[in-house]
């Protein structure tokens, strides 16, 4: 064994697993024990794969675990659960994502919300978060929810309440029969008094963190209009409100 | 991850994916003979125990679906709950009627209907050929039951993960 910090991958989908020990491997540093269905292994220095011997196994201590829910029945194992537990951390995961936790984990367990198919399930950046944590140990002051990969995204409200009053102007357009309400929303108003009412004045820098990156120009420029801090021209409202449903569209199917 | 959501994941992922279809694999397994074990206790323990559970929590589902996912919800919450009468009067069955045609709500939860009908049909089926089952004599009539339930159960499990984000708003 070498002086890295040691992680153990469970998980009896072959190329998944393979992919999550090179990335723990290659890129995250560490040692990596893995568990498919039936015999734990590590890499040698020459970087092929070896079974565990009994002695070597009662000897691993994992800074963290990669758990594939699927799997859980190995935690009856003897074997497995005394090295599961022997981790400092157990993280679980699947491959259609985790909603919560479930009876027969072990307690203080976590969970991956997303689907986890391999490497490309997330960025280097949140597995390296993962990995850090992981190497702070109990010490380590981050919480669990603050990382990335273990955080429940919430629904960015705003976002789709603006994506709505698209859905209702660009309806309202197409109507033959102009109502007086219809009417109302090509004013600046029909879109301020809810979100305005919500927000304040913070309605731009709200989206923007809602967004996560740099906003669109179109959605940008009608955030701006809706909180007063740019104009619009009447003939440009259309194609502006068109085009942020569009970039609305995207990022709230992500 | 909204209440939905939530169980239609335990559905899919728990019951169908991680219990039913393996439990309908390790059936063919032990009619086949590969795996030794009484053909209609084990059916009853794993498959017919598990579709129990996993039937009226689809109905349940399908019928959920339109309330609990409509965005009409989110003119009950901020910031949308701040629109005037004036808006209220129309936008949010707009809105509603703009997204059951969109992603074709009804019709989803009509094929998850029949999906789940087909599922439970094909367990009775096999359920009612493997009390008649006598390990001696062919077994083509149950292995095909039991192979029915397999595709059926895999065809469900897919629809069920059709839907994503996509369904959201």
């Amino acid at each position: 064994m070498t002086g890295k910090g040691q992680v153990l991958i469970i998980d009896s989908t072959g190329n998944r697993r393979k992919e999550l020990r090179e990335l723990w491997s290659n890129v995250l540093g560490y040692e990596v024990v893995t568990y498919g269905d039936s015999e734990f292994s590590s890499l040698s220095s020459s970087g092929r794969s070896e079974i565990l011997a009994a002695d070597a196994l009662s000897k691993i201590q994992p800074l963290g675990c990669l758990f594939h829910h699927g799997d859980i029945a190995q935690y009856k194992e003897l074997e497995v659960k005394k090295v599961v537990d022997s981790s400092q951390r157990v993280v679980m995961f699947s491959g259609v994502g985790l909603s919560g936790p479930k009876p027969e984990w072990g307690k203080n367990w976590l969970w991956i919300p997303r689907a986890i198919t391999g490497r490309g399930s997330a960025s280097d950046r949140e597995w390296r978060q993962l990995a850090d944590w992981f190497k702070a140990g109990t010490a380590g002051t981050a919480n669990a929810r603050s990382l990335e990969l273990l955080s429940v995204k919430k629904r960015p409200q705003f976002l789709i309440a603006i994506y709505i009053l698209c859905q209702g102007f660009l309806a309202a357009e197409g109507m033959r029969v102009k109502t007086t309400a219809v009417g109302q929303t090509r004013t600046r108003e029909w879109w301020s008094v809810p979100l305005l009412k919500s927000a304040g004045p913070t309605l731009v820098n709200t989206v923007r963190q809602e967004w996560g990156e740099a906003v669109p120009d179109p959605v940008l420029r009608l955030v701006r209009w809706i909180a007063g801090e740019s104009d619009i021209e009447d003939s440009e409202l259309s194609k502006t409100v068109t085009d942020a449903k569009k970039e609305l569209e995207c990022r709230i199917a992500k | 991850m909204s209440d939905w959501n939530e169980l239609r994941a335990r559905l899919s992922h728990d019951l169908i994916k991680n219990r039913l279809i393996p439990a309908t694999s390790r059936m063919i397994k032990v009619v086949n003979g590969s795996v030794l074990a009484d053909p209609l206790e084990t059916f009853d323990t794993t498959v017919t125990v598990v579709w129990a559970e996993t039937n009226p929590s689809l109905k349940l589902l399908f019928e959920c679906c339109e309330p609990d996912l409509t965005p009409r919800n989110y003119f009950a919450v901020e910031p949308l709950v701040h629109c005037p009468p004036s808006t209220m009067e129309w936008l949010p069955d707009l809105i509603h009627e703009l997204w059951v045609e969109r992603h074709d709500v009804r019709g989803w939860c009509k094929s998850g209907c029949a999906l789940a009908e087909g599922v439970d049909t094909a367990v009775q089926s096999a359920s009612e050929l493997l009390k008649r089952y006598d390990a001696d004599e062919d077994k083509t009539d149950v292995l095909g039951a039991l192979l029915r339930l397999q595709e059926a159960a895999i065809g469900l499990s897919t629809h069920l993960s059709l839907v994503g984000n996509r369904f959201m708003i």
